[in-house]
């Protein structure tokens, strides 16, 4: 029984051997010291000891000696080390039947065969292996192919990188020759692939959170390398925001940040809850308006020009409570990758940046989850495996217990107020085959407030996704999504029966997304595809109660079609100089909703100068946009630890968030391109370099970029953005530029890590148009709400002991401009402010420093849970940061007042646990 | 251990961050504005209604907003300009310098008409010439109704909610047809009040002195019953865009509550009603905008509202209105019995002695102890009502109690 038990397990060992020729087998345990024995008595020895069975001419194995000391040496290896050494070749048929022969080897003979059967390890044989063979693997040379099988001096080496722990495949991994300092990054699969030139090669392999470890092969000819990495399990051993590893040389695209997910728990943040946008805050090149506040600018776009993708599908109002909270679990992200420079052909829509948010598979393995507890809200988040072989899913709620809490106080800025959010998450992974995936998404989040009165406001996001991805062959991969977005709010007023009123604004939008992928050899990337958009929005519609005497609005939805199609490309020009070059081609088919408004000509846009109202067919078009965007990356390597990269980006927006607040607020309403609100368009030019120091420890760069906005949509004074049916007449459409340069200096790893960056930029705008009403400060270029040319900010940790971090954060920035009266007159009995032109003065300047300390629980691995405290307490220094200044009257004076949001400093207790 | 105080604390550790988010601070704060950014422009305020009388132009001239000078009771007017007004009917109306800044016709019974367009013309000293755009008076619908009612609000004293009655008072209107009409209203309030009969006198500070008491003080009925008035501030617009039957219901005009003295006694308000255009009413939106409801996070950021007055010349802009309308009126009384508001006084910081300060000047106040007792109060208007209202009955006053 034991035996027959033993046999089957070496013969799915071996099976998978001949599957996965010359892949590292280290499951086969042989043990014994041999020291010059015949290879004929070996082959004995090792037929009475284990279940296998030799063929072989006598001649060929006679009158060789062999020595070797194995101690539970797989069976593959054993006999590589042995006969390889002797020129001979051996094959392992299913039945343990091992033949040695002498001459070509098979799989030179049928090489197509071992091409095809890359089929994934049905039970990893590398999580037989323990952790310290794992690490000896690194000094051990491994050979590859069969020797003088290859003339032409480079050989493929291909295989598939894993993660110890749960065996899933590593994406976006790194591999990198530090020789050649070439290296490629692996898809989907946790796959790659590189040609190297034939002998000794170091490769490094590489991933966020993952430890690194190398490889020393010999390399003969093309052949397979299958890589384990072990996660890092003690938290915070690396920065927040991090670069690319090694990559960050290596990496094409200029001014792309990807965000440390498991790091992010331990940056000193707001109320415990560990926030990825939030996080951003800290990058080089992204600001906000004031803190507290939802949305971002990066590089001197709007809020609004900011593509959030959650698992592909566009996220319209990414925040809880007007900001203070994220509304995505960051226990279920995998990754998160910001391009605010160069931006691949494959995203468009948006034109200053794209955050690209991920949510990670649930574990094939077992049942797992993770959770938090902080002051107000508390998360939880489960997966494991879903019926099906290999099918995986994952759940993660989120809420508030602040109404709960509310109930217990009564301070007047609180009174009769509520707040109440939730959200929702799952996501199924449906393994059909090796070659097809199917991937379910679903998210939805309510938020609902009222404060100080009897004004209720909600608001939702509802986002569903399925995705089909399949491999066409060993080099084509393609994903084809369909994906559904909806975005909606709601502000009702119930308190008086007659005039009770309920707002509410709707966008709504499907799509269909496809994109090809061809790797080519070198690993440079061939990608294509196409996506189609169909948006409805509605403006603001007003429903009322059955005794109000509001007057109820109802208006048509408004509906377009976005296209686009693209393909993008990598290019070796040398082995120094790598290009990505992609064209995207865009456009917007704007639908008519019923009517249009006629304007005279050579008038200004105005209610006064509507001259006619057209009834037009519904949904004909009513205005056609196109536009190619070009897509232009360049680096150019000087040597081992520097680089030098160039990009051009031209990007169109199609829909625009329409506010004229300081900050937005999730009551802003979306509009669609129409024919009289164009297009915005950007172009953004930005070269960097990057130099690593000590051995790749220290990374720095400067980049400097220059961006042009044409479009871009500001508002006359006072302008009511919201049920006005004919809103282009609020609307001016700007110019914008920013330019600016970031210096960064990172340090990723070790006992104390961190990042310091500082950028200077400044962004600025000015209205185009003909006629005096549509100008800004005369037609002159005026800063942007958010242009802070200063921007300083650290980010340090320190890593005590395995169990004790502590983080700290430091921010300044210039303030804000901001509108200062200049002049106070008297209107009737009451004192009016003059006001300056607009943004011609800055509030104060903004400075924070946050700290954490995160204590882990004990580290043994077994334990069921795993639990960490975090301590935090943001705005150390209590520094009342102005929000805004304002100016009121008292009696025939002004007093001016400065607004903070936070004018203390904010202790935070939040427990966070995984099991 | 306080229950009380642990509970509070228990709660407020409970509420951790969410507490702060909300503490937000607003404190004074002197921004530093650069004394050669401030702008001297003129300013206009004019409105011609159908109601008899002279049509009148105020101009006066910006001040700097880091100025203590209070411009309300003492603004800065703009002398020697020609001023003239022109309709389309062919009638040009002088106007001439009565006061400072002050520019009135001769006619004192001139009525505007609706339906006449009025154009505002102005040449100053410094020979800027300024240009109103035409204004074509429209002919507004009567109040329908001014009323008043009671509503309670919470109020805090530190941590500890408690009610009050106040008291709204508000405007019914309906404007005929379909057409969306822009309202616009001022008031003129106007009550009786009373100096207070009995006061705490201070019977000094030396040792051994009595301590303060509570005394009933014979004051002279002349110092002690007065009425006086007050003008509305605020700007009080509303259109017809979200009802409609074209109504205006409810709206609020004035809210009173303590420690306010105005409903103490009988009181009156005097509200009128003009119609503007849509150009007007978003001018006084956007003023309005600018100038009560900014600072906030979701607030709209302020900018310059330039009203209806052009310079000709191009390079400058005059600030302020041009606005021609009917104005109907409609007065109420409210008398003490209608509501339940808790009464106020505007003498609350007031202090009374008995004993007269060597080195002030004190007036006497009233006499208590049967004419005994002196109480003097240091502040003047602390011992007369006429210093701030007349003791005169307006002609409008009722003399019943309930109309």
């Amino acid at each position: 029984m034991k035996m027959w038990k033993r046999r089957k397990y070496l013969t799915v060992v071996l099976l998978m051997y001949v599957l996965a020729l010359n892949a590292q087998h280290q499951d086969v345990l042989i043990s014994g010291d041999f020291q010059q024995v015949p290879l004929v008595s070996f082959i004995q020895t090792l037929e009475q000891n284990y279940p296998v069975q030799f063929f072989f001419e006598r001649k060929t194995v006679d009158g060789i000696l062999i020595s070797g000391n194995f101690q539970e040496t797989p069976l593959p290896r054993c006999l590589e080390s042995i006969l390889n050494r002797e020129r001979l070749n051996f094959y392992i048929s299913g039945n343990n039947q091992i033949t040695i022969y002498a001459g070509l080897s098979l799989k030179r003979l049928f090489p197509e065969e071992q091409q095809i059967e890359v089929i994934r390890k049905e039970s990893s044989p590398e999580e037989k292996i323990s952790r310290e063979k794992l690490k000896r693997l690194q000094y051990q040379l491994i050979n590859i192919g069969t020797p003088g099988k290859n003339t032409s001096g480079y050989a493929l080496v291909w295989g598939y990188l894993t993660s110890f722990e749960k065996g899933q495949p590593v994406v976006g991994g790194n591999v990198y020759i530090a020789e050649t300092q070439r290296g490629v990054i692996t898809d989907n699969d946790g796959y790659y692939e590189i040609r190297l030139p034939l002998g000794n090669q170091t490769i490094d392999f590489s991933s966020i959170n993952m430890h690194a470890t190398r490889r020393v092969i010999n390399l003969y000819s093309d052949g397979r390398l299958d890589v384990v990495l072990e996660t890092k399990y003690t938290l915070l051993e690396d920065v927040v925001v991090i670069g690319h590893g090694k990559g960050n040389l290596g990496q094409i695209h200029l001014g792309l940040e990807e965000i440390n997910i498991a790091k992010l728990k331990s940056i000193p943040a707001l109320l415990g809850e560990p926030d990825v946008i939030k996080s951003l805050i800290l990058l080089p090149g992204v600001q906000t308006v004031g803190e507290g506040t939802a949305g971002f600018n990066v590089r001197g776009g709007k809020t609004d020009q900011n593509l959030i993708l959650i698992d592909q599908a566009p996220i319209y109002y990414p925040s809880h409570f007007f900001g203070n909270f994220p509304a995505i679990n960051a226990d279920i992200i995998s990754e998160a990758t910001l391009y605010k420079g160069s931006m691949p052909a494959r995203y468009g829509g948006r034109i200053s940046s794209v955050l690209d948010i991920n949510t990670r598979d649930g574990k094939p393995g077992k049942f797992s989850g993770s959770g938090g507890i902080s002051p107000v809200s508390a998360r939880v988040s489960i997966d494991g495996p879903f019926f099906l072989k290999k099918s995986t899913f994952l759940v993660s709620f989120r809420t508030t217990y602040s109404n709960w809490v509310l109930d217990f106080i009564n301070v007047p800025d609180l009174y009769n107020s509520k707040v109440d959010f939730y959200d929702l998450q799952a996501r199924l992974n449906l393994f059909i085959n090796e070659k097809n995936k199917l991937l379910l998404n679903a998210y939805k989040s309510t938020d609902k407030f009222q404060l100080h009165n009897d004004t209720i406001y909600t608001y939702k996001n509802n986002i569903a996704s399925i995705s089909w991805q399949h491999k066409i062959n060993q080099r084509i991969n393609s994903d084809i999504s369909l994906i559904y977005s909806g975005f909606g709010y709601s502000i009702s007023d119930e308190s008086d029966i007659n005039m009770s009123s309920r707002l509410t604004h709707d966008l709504r939008n499907t799509s269909l997304k496809s994109n090809f992928e061809y790797f080519a050899s070198q690993g440079l990337k061939f990608e294509f595809g196409g996506d189609i958009i169909f948006y409805s929005v509605n403006p603001g519609e007003r429903e009322v109660g059955e005794f109000s005497n509001v007057r109820p609005i109802y208006s048509e939805n408004d509906r377009a079609i976005e296209l686009g199609i693209f393909a993008g490309n990598e290019f070796l020009i040398s082995n120094r100089l790598r290009i990505e070059a992609g064209i995207r081609l865009s456009g917007l088919l704007a639908l008519s909703n019923g009517q249009e408004y006629v304007y005279a000509p050579d008038l200004p846009l105005d209610v006064d100068n509507i001259i006619d109202t057209v009834i037009t067919d519904k949904n004909s078009i009513e205005q056609i946009y196109m536009h190619p965007e070009f897509r232009f990356s360049a680096n150019f390597t000087l040597n081992r630890f520097s680089s030098l990269k160039l990009s051009y980006n031209k990007t169109v927006q199609y829909i625009h968030l329409l506010t004229n607040t300081t900050a937005i607020s999730p009551t802003d309403t979306w509009k669609l391109s129409d024919k009289y609100l164009p297009p915005q368009i950007g172009h953004q030019v930005s070269t960097g370099y990057f130099r690593n120091f000590r051995n790749d420890a220290i990374e720095t760069s400067v980049e400097i970029f220059y961006k042009l906005i044409n479009n871009i949509k500001e508002y006359k004074a006072g302008a009511d953005l919201l049920l006005n049916d004919h809103i282009e007449t609020e609307i001016i459409n700007g110019k914008g530029k920013s330019y600016g340069a970031e210096f960064s200096v990172k340090k990723p790893g070790g006992r104390i890590n961190g990042r310091i960056d500082y950028t200077y930029s400044r962004t600025l705008i000015k209205s185009v148009g003909d006629f005096p009403e549509e100008m800004i400060n005369d037609g002159e270029y005026f800063p942007a709400n958010y242009d802070k040319p200063h921007s300083f900010n650290l980010l340090a940790s320190l890593k005590a002991s395995r169990r004790f971090i502590v983080s700290t954060t430091l921010s300044y920035s210039t303030g804000r401009p901001i509108t200062y009266p200049v002049a106070k007159y008297r209107l009737g009995d009451q004192v009016i402010l003059h006001y300056s032109k607009y943004n011609q003065y800055r509030i104060p300047d903004y400075f924070r420093w946050d700290m954490s300390i995160t204590l882990d629980g004990n580290l043994k691995k077994k334990k069921p849970f795993h639990s960490t405290f975090t301590f935090s307490l943001y705005n150390i220094t209590g520094r009342k940061n102005a929000y805004s200044v304002y100016f009121r009257s008292e009696g025939g004076n002004f007093e001016a007042y400065k607004l903070s949001i936070f004018g203390t400093v904010i202790p935070t207790v939040s427990y966070n646990f995984r099991f | 251990m306080n229950i009380k105080k642990l509970y509070k604390y228990t709660s407020l550790i409970a509420i951790g961050g969410l507490f702060f988010l909300f503490d937000r601070c607003v404190e004074p704060f002197l921004p530093a504005l650069e004394e050669n950014d401030t702008v001297n422009l003129l300013v206009v305020e004019s409105l011609i209604t159908d109601e008899p009388g002279a049509f009148g132009v105020r101009l006066s001239s910006t001040f700097p907003v880091y100025s203590y000078r209070n411009i309300v009771n003492d603004y800065v007017p703009v002398s020697g300009a020609e001023v003239q007004i022109i309709d389309d009917g062919g009638n040009t109306y002088l106007l001439f310098e009565n006061d400072p800044g002050w520019y009135e016709t001769e006619d004192k019974d001139l009525k505007g008409i609706p339906g006449f367009t009025y154009t505002l013309f102005i040449n100053t000293t410094d020979g800027n010439q300024y240009e109103s755009s035409p204004v074509l008076m429209l002919d507004g619908p009567e109040i329908d109704q001014v009323h008043h009612k009671q509503v309670q609000r919470t109020h805090f004293d530190q941590a500890t909610a408690y009610k009050e009655n106040w008291l709204n008072i508000m405007v019914d209107t309906r404007a005929p047809g379909d057409n969306i009409t822009y309202f616009k209203w001022d008031f003129e309030e106007t009550w009786e009040f009373e100096m207070p009969g009995y006061v705490t006198v201070n019977h000094g500070n030396d040792a051994g002195d009595p301590p303060p008491s509570w005394e009933s003080i014979d004051i002279d009925a002349e110092k002690k019953y007065c009425w006086t008035s007050d003008f509305s501030s605020a700007i009080l617009i509303k259109s017809t865009v979200d009802n409609p039957s074209n109504e205006i219901n409810n709206f609020v005009i004035q809210s009173i509550g303590p420690p306010d003295d105005r409903l103490n006694k009988k009181y009156s308000i005097l509200v009128k009603q003009y119609v503007v255009s849509w150009d007007m009413y978003n001018f006084f939106k956007r003023l309005r905008e600018s100038n009560e409801e900014t600072g906030g996070i979701y607030e709209k950021t302020p900018a310059q509202i330039i009203g209806n007055i052009q310079c000709c010349n191009g390079v400058d802009v005059a600030l302020g209105y041009f606005m021609a309308s009917t104005a109907k009126t409609k007065r109420i009384f409210i008398d003490p019995s209608q509501h339940s508001v808790a009464k106020g006084t505007a003498y609350g910081g007031c202090g009374w002695t008995s004993k007269r300060p060597r080195y002030f000047t004190v007036y006497l106040y009233g006499t208590f102890d049967n004419g005994t007792s002196n109480a003097y109060s240091t502040n003047k208007y602390c011992t007369d009502c006429r210093l701030r209202g007349t003791n005169e009955e307006p002609d409008f006053w009722e003399v019943e109690s309930n109309k």
